[in-house]
Parts: C-alpha cells; structure tokens; sequence
C-alpha cells in the first residue's frame, strides 16, 4: 500500500492511495494519512484510483479523516473509486457522509 | 487444483494476515470473478479480525480454523473457533448515520458482509463458534 501527496498547501490537500487498503495496508499508510488529516488547512481529496481493495477499516480511516476535518469545518471528497471499491462505498453508506466524485471536476464541484 | 482450502491459525493479528494471504492464493486459483474474489476476501477479513477481538481475551492465543471450498463459481467460507459464544449477527444493523457527527462506525464490518454476501448463518456447536458464508451462490 502507498499513499501519494499530489498537493498540500492551504488550498487543497490531494492524495493518492494505491494498492490494498486491507489490515497490512492500512498499516502502512494509516499514521501518514492521519497527519496529513491533521495538518489540512483546506479541503481534502482522496484519490482511490489505484486502491483494489477496501473494507471497513478503510472506511473507517476514512470516517474518522472526515470527521476530523468536518470538525474544522473542512471537507473531504473521494474520487475515481474502481467498481468493487465504490460498492463498498455504497454498501457501507460511505457515500452519504464523503462526496464520491468520479473525476477532479465533479469532486471540485462538490467543495464548492 | 483442489476446490478445498483448510488453514489453521492462531488468534493474532499477524497470522490472520497470514492466513489472508493463503485465502487470497486460493481464491485466485479458482479464476472466479472478481466480485466474487473480492467479497469473500472482505468477509474473511472482517469476521477473522471479529472473532480475535471479541470471542477471546486480549492477549490469549487460540486456534481459528478456516475452510473455504468452491463449487461452480459459488464459495462457501467457514470459521470455527473455540471462543466464548460470540454470533455477530445479534447486533443488527447499524443505525443510517445522518452527520459525519452522528456517525458510529462500530458493526460496519458484519454490515458489509451482509450487505455484500449470497447467505450468510452462524451457529453455536458444542463450545464452538461456526460462521458460514456463501458467495456467488447460482441463482435459479
């Protein structure tokens, strides 16, 4: 599992995750992903283009991130999922609580 | 190959990453579809990493034993395990959060699975836990 910072500054905060975001992976990236959630001065995008896998604790990586930014009054947006893992996404009720974008566009749309 | 896997394992995290590993191997030998991979890959993980928080004491090591076995595209996956009685499914689902705030993500991951799974039933055997799950079950 890898975790990409394509952009940090006071605008944005971009990442992309690549790989299986299952127990070993979440290892991997989950104490980056957090500071990188901490140190956020604007929103976040999550980029999960090249994630093949995600399961609950992925999601809840991604909850606590969300809340935390919510918190701040910042949000996050999720964007370019592969079919399982939007599935996953839908199933859990992710979608109802983190925007999914299927392009940067409709994700920038979103944090308008 | 042999439509049948059987791992034994320990009640810790690193052989339940281990024992994914081999379920993983397995499910990749069968050339199923890949939702079908995917999903008992997930309930797998999800109800390995449940029985070692919830049916033993921290800290205690115990054996788990997984059979998977696949049937014209259809697999069934089981979990047996000698801790205290522990059916995931007595905690229906999670309520539909409304705000990030409301949010409560504990019982997500049996969620998922029943969400995501053909069919699904645990049982109390004796001294023993067995959770089944089938996916990619044929429909008639």
């Amino acid at each position: 599992m890898e975790l990409q910072v394509i952009q940090q500054d006071g605008e944005l905060t971009r990442v992309a995750l690549s790989g299986k975001l299952d127990v070993a992976g979440e290892q991997e990236i989950g104490d980056r992903f957090r500071e990188l959630v901490t140190a956020a001065e604007g929103p976040m995008l999550v980029d999960l283009a090249d994630v093949t896998y995600l399961a609950s604790l992925g999601i809840r990586l991604l909850f606590a991130g969300a809340k935390s930014l919510s918190a701040r009054n910042l949000k996050m947006v999720v964007i370019n999922p592969q079919p399982m893992v939007e599935e996953v996404l839908l199933s859990s009720g992710t979608v109802k609580l983190i925007p999914v974008a299927k392009d940067e566009a409709e994700a920038r749309r979103f944090l308008q | 190959m042999p439509n049948m896997l059987f791992v034994s394992l320990r009640s810790d995290i690193d052989d339940v990453a281990r024992a994914l590993q081999e379920i993983a191997g397995f499910l990749e030998s069968r050339s199923l579809p890949d939702r079908t991979a995917y999903v008992v890959t997930m309930a797998a993980e999800e109800i390995l990493t449940n029985v070692i928080k919830y049916a033993f004491e921290a800290g205690d090591s115990h054996e788990i034993t997984v059979e998977v076995s696949e049937t014209d595209g259809s697999v069934r996956f089981t979990c047996t395990d000698h801790g205290r009685e522990f059916n995931p499914l007595d905690a229906g689902p999670p309520p539909s959060p409304e705000s990030l705030e409301d949010s409560q993500i504990g019982g997500l991951g049996i969620h998922l699975i029943r969400s995501m799974v053909d069919d699904l039933w645990y049982s109390r055997d004796a001294d023993r836990n067995v959770f089944t799950v089938v996916v990619g079950a044929r429909r008639s």
